[in-house]
């Protein structure tokens, strides 16, 4: 379980942040190099693009915690986003955001239901769902749709005072939002219990079935969340929109440090993670890194994030046996 | 779990998968008698064949309690290097090798990072997806036209006909499942596959090279993806980046259908055939109904749901026993 549960310690662990100071070295790194990286315009637009992930990944944070996936956001948010745009013209902005929310809150808790309820395993029911959501998105509205509303544009792209993005100020509240429940509520010890030992957590009295509904159902609301944000930001949506999000949402979580195996996360680490991805993006377009190939060097990255672990205990492993081949070594010139 | 339960189970693995297809093809027979003629069901049956021929190596990995998403980018990649090596003038056998040889690296690359690397099979080919996707866009940037020029002898692999009545595709997907069928129960290899799904720890304390026969299940599971994506371009003409977008769950759907436990160690050479059927026909009766694409995806995904919920009832029933 959380590795600290004293009330005066602050919510964010500090205990492994490698990914922060990754983050701080290669911003040095590419400020010194160009000067296209020195304005704060550049740093504010990584912010904003970065937060409308990370807002997602705070939810697939805790699937992963309790050792589970969601392969369906990026459908989720299609979804979402097309019939965000559809309400907006109609209802007004709250109705329509409110209404996103719910939709995304039954999206979620179906994906529950079914891995709770019906017992299939969480990556081929969100696997399935992915196809589905996507589908039922192009049922809702095959054609895309422009987001006329300016004051909606303005959620996600205005600047506080001018400096500070209202979508990285949103992103925040929600983080720490997120946080709480992780740390400090009932449910956050559960996933983070179930992520650890499903069995052991069972034996203890822990309701897994209902534990899953609500940490998918929380996947649900955040991706909803990610979804207004998003169609703020383009100012458009149709089906096909955010294809492959889920891969960038599930290597922010996993490059910050949350263990795939779960029972280990942490959520001020997924938005550093989402940030040095963003980061990576920006800097291969400005130095004019083909499309294509930008696809290959992000597959690679990922594939280096989640073997970090398997690296480790390789590494572990070798230490170990070169320690004991030279003890066998010490003892045959003993002798 | 009640005798009669535990029977009607036995029944089920056996022949589940068979009266799932039965009761589809009565439903569409019901809606629109036209799609049920022999003549449809021999299409139906020789545009099975792509779907058909990967779902067969995906099967070994999923019995071994693996699983591989990067089929479709695997597939897509085939489809360039044929079209690019057709194109720069080379022999339809040449193209072929090249291409199955590199779907046999990208077999060999997921395995190294499954097994030396231990990533979760799923999460490791998730990236490879993405990765080999790029690099075929790298490799091809736009989809490349295969003219008649070109593409003279691979057109005989959907066109051509064996005896002058069956259909290549057909040939092909029968020899695979032939072949694996053979490999799955009659082999060493197969048994070892099925012992790791059921228990790797256990296997591996008896010596077995585990990480090498999971290894050879990728290698496997790629180069059945490849033959696919062979057909797939022979039958399309076309060299596309793009072509093997989402095609894994095609596969997946298929093994799921046919009866292969997701947990791994019991595998189904036969359901999974008759699964690729039968996702191929529901697609194709929907499509003779006039059902837009969308709805078709949509019904996948509740066939695929569907099948993985009665593995889930069985489960909680045996569960309930104990």
């Amino acid at each position: 379980m959380s590795r600290r549960t004293g009330k005066n310690k602050p919510h964010i662990e500090f205990g492994d942040h490698g990914i922060l100071y990754a983050l701080i070295i290669f911003w040095v790194l590419l400020a010194l190099t160009n000067e296209n990286f020195r304005g704060v315009p550049f740093y504010q637009n990584i912010l904003t693009r970065a937060s409308l992930n990370a807002i997602c990944g705070i939810g697939m944070t805790f699937a992963i915690c309790s050792g589970d996936f969601d392969l369906s956001v990026a459908s989720q948010v299609a979804l979402n986003s097309v019939i965000l745009t559809l309400l907006l013209p109609q209802l007004g902005i709250v109705p329509s955001i409110i209404f996103v929310l719910l939709v995304g809150t039954l999206l979620g808790s179906f994906n529950g239901f079914l891995i709770a309820k019906l017992r299939i395993p969480s990556f081929i029911a969100t696997l399935g769902m992915q196809m589905a959501y996507r589908a039922l998105a192009q049922m809702v509205n095959n054609t895309p749709v422009v987001v006329s509303d300016k004051l909606f544009k303005q959620i996600a792209t205005y600047k506080i005072l001018g400096l500070i993005p209202t979508a990285f100020l949103i992103m925040a509240i929600l983080a720490v939002i997120g946080n709480i429940i992780l740390r400090r509520t009932q449910l956050g010890r559960h996933t983070l219990a179930i992520g650890n030992s499903r069995s052991a957590a069972a034996i203890s009295g822990i309701s897994i079935a209902k534990t899953q509904i609500l940490i998918y159902l929380m996947v649900g609301l955040f991706t909803a969340c990610s979804s207004i944000m998003i169609v703020s930001y383009l100012g458009s949506s149709n089906y096909g929109m955010q294809t492959g999000l889920e891969f960038t949402v599930i290597s922010s979580v996993v490059l910050g440090g949350t263990a795939l195996s779960g029972g280990k996360g942490s959520i001020f680490n997924t938005i550093v993670a989402a940030v040095f991805l963003v980061t990576i993006r920006s800097a291969m377009d400005s130095f004019g890194v083909n499309s294509y190939w930008q696809k290959v060097i992000e597959g690679i990255i990922l594939v280096i994030a989640f073997s970090i672990t398997g690296v480790r205990a390789l590494l572990r492993d070798f230490m170990v046996k070169r320690k004991a081949r030279k003890e066998l070594a010490l003892q045959k010139a003993a002798a | 779990m009640s005798q009669r339960a535990k029977k009607f189970w036995l029944v089920w693995d056996r022949l589940g998968t068979l009266f799932i297809l039965f009761v589809v093809v009565l439903v569409f027979g019901i809606l629109n008698p036209r799609i049920v003629q022999p003549s449809q069901l021999l299409t139906a049956l020789t545009r099975s064949a792509v779907s058909g021929i990967a779902a067969a190596g995906m099967m070994y990995a999923i019995c071994a309690g693996g699983f591989d998403l990067s089929v479709g980018s695997i597939l897509s990649l085939t489809s360039c290097i044929i079209a690019v090596q057709l194109t720069s003038g080379r022999g339809t056998v040449v193209a072929v090798l090249a291409a199955l040889a590199a779907a046999a690296v990208c077999g060999f690359v997921n395995g190294l990072l499954i097994t030396k690397l231990k990533i979760q099979a799923f999460v490791a080919t998730l990236a490879t997806q993405l990765a080999f996707a790029g690099i075929a866009l790298v490799y091809c940037s736009k989809a490349i036209q295969l003219t008649s020029k070109y593409n003279s002898q691979l057109k005989f692999l959907s066109t051509g006909t064996l005896f002058g009545f069956i259909p290549m595709p057909i040939v092909m997907l029968i020899a695979v499942y032939v072949i694996s069928y053979i490999v799955y129960s009659k082999t060493p290899f197969g048994t070892r596959v099925r012992a790791i799904g059921s228990n790797e720890a256990a296997v591996r304390t008896t010596g077995i090279k585990v990480d090498r026969i999971m290894i050879e299940v990728f290698i496997v599971t790629a180069v059945t993806a490849a033959l696919a994506g062979v057909l797939n371009t022979a039958q399309v003409s076309i060299g596309n980046p793009t072509l093997g977008e989402g095609f894994e769950l095609d596969a997946i759907t298929a093994v799921v259908l046919g009866g292969t436990s997701l947990s791994g160690g019991r595998g189904n050479v036969a359901g999974t055939l008759i699964g690729a059927i039968m996702v191929t026909f529901v697609k194709m009766g929907l499509n003779i109904l006039g059902v837009g694409e969308a709805y078709q995806k949509m019904a996948i995904a509740i066939v695929l749901i569907f099948a993985l919920t009665i593995n889930g009832i069985k489960l909680i029933m045996q569960k309930e026993e104990k």
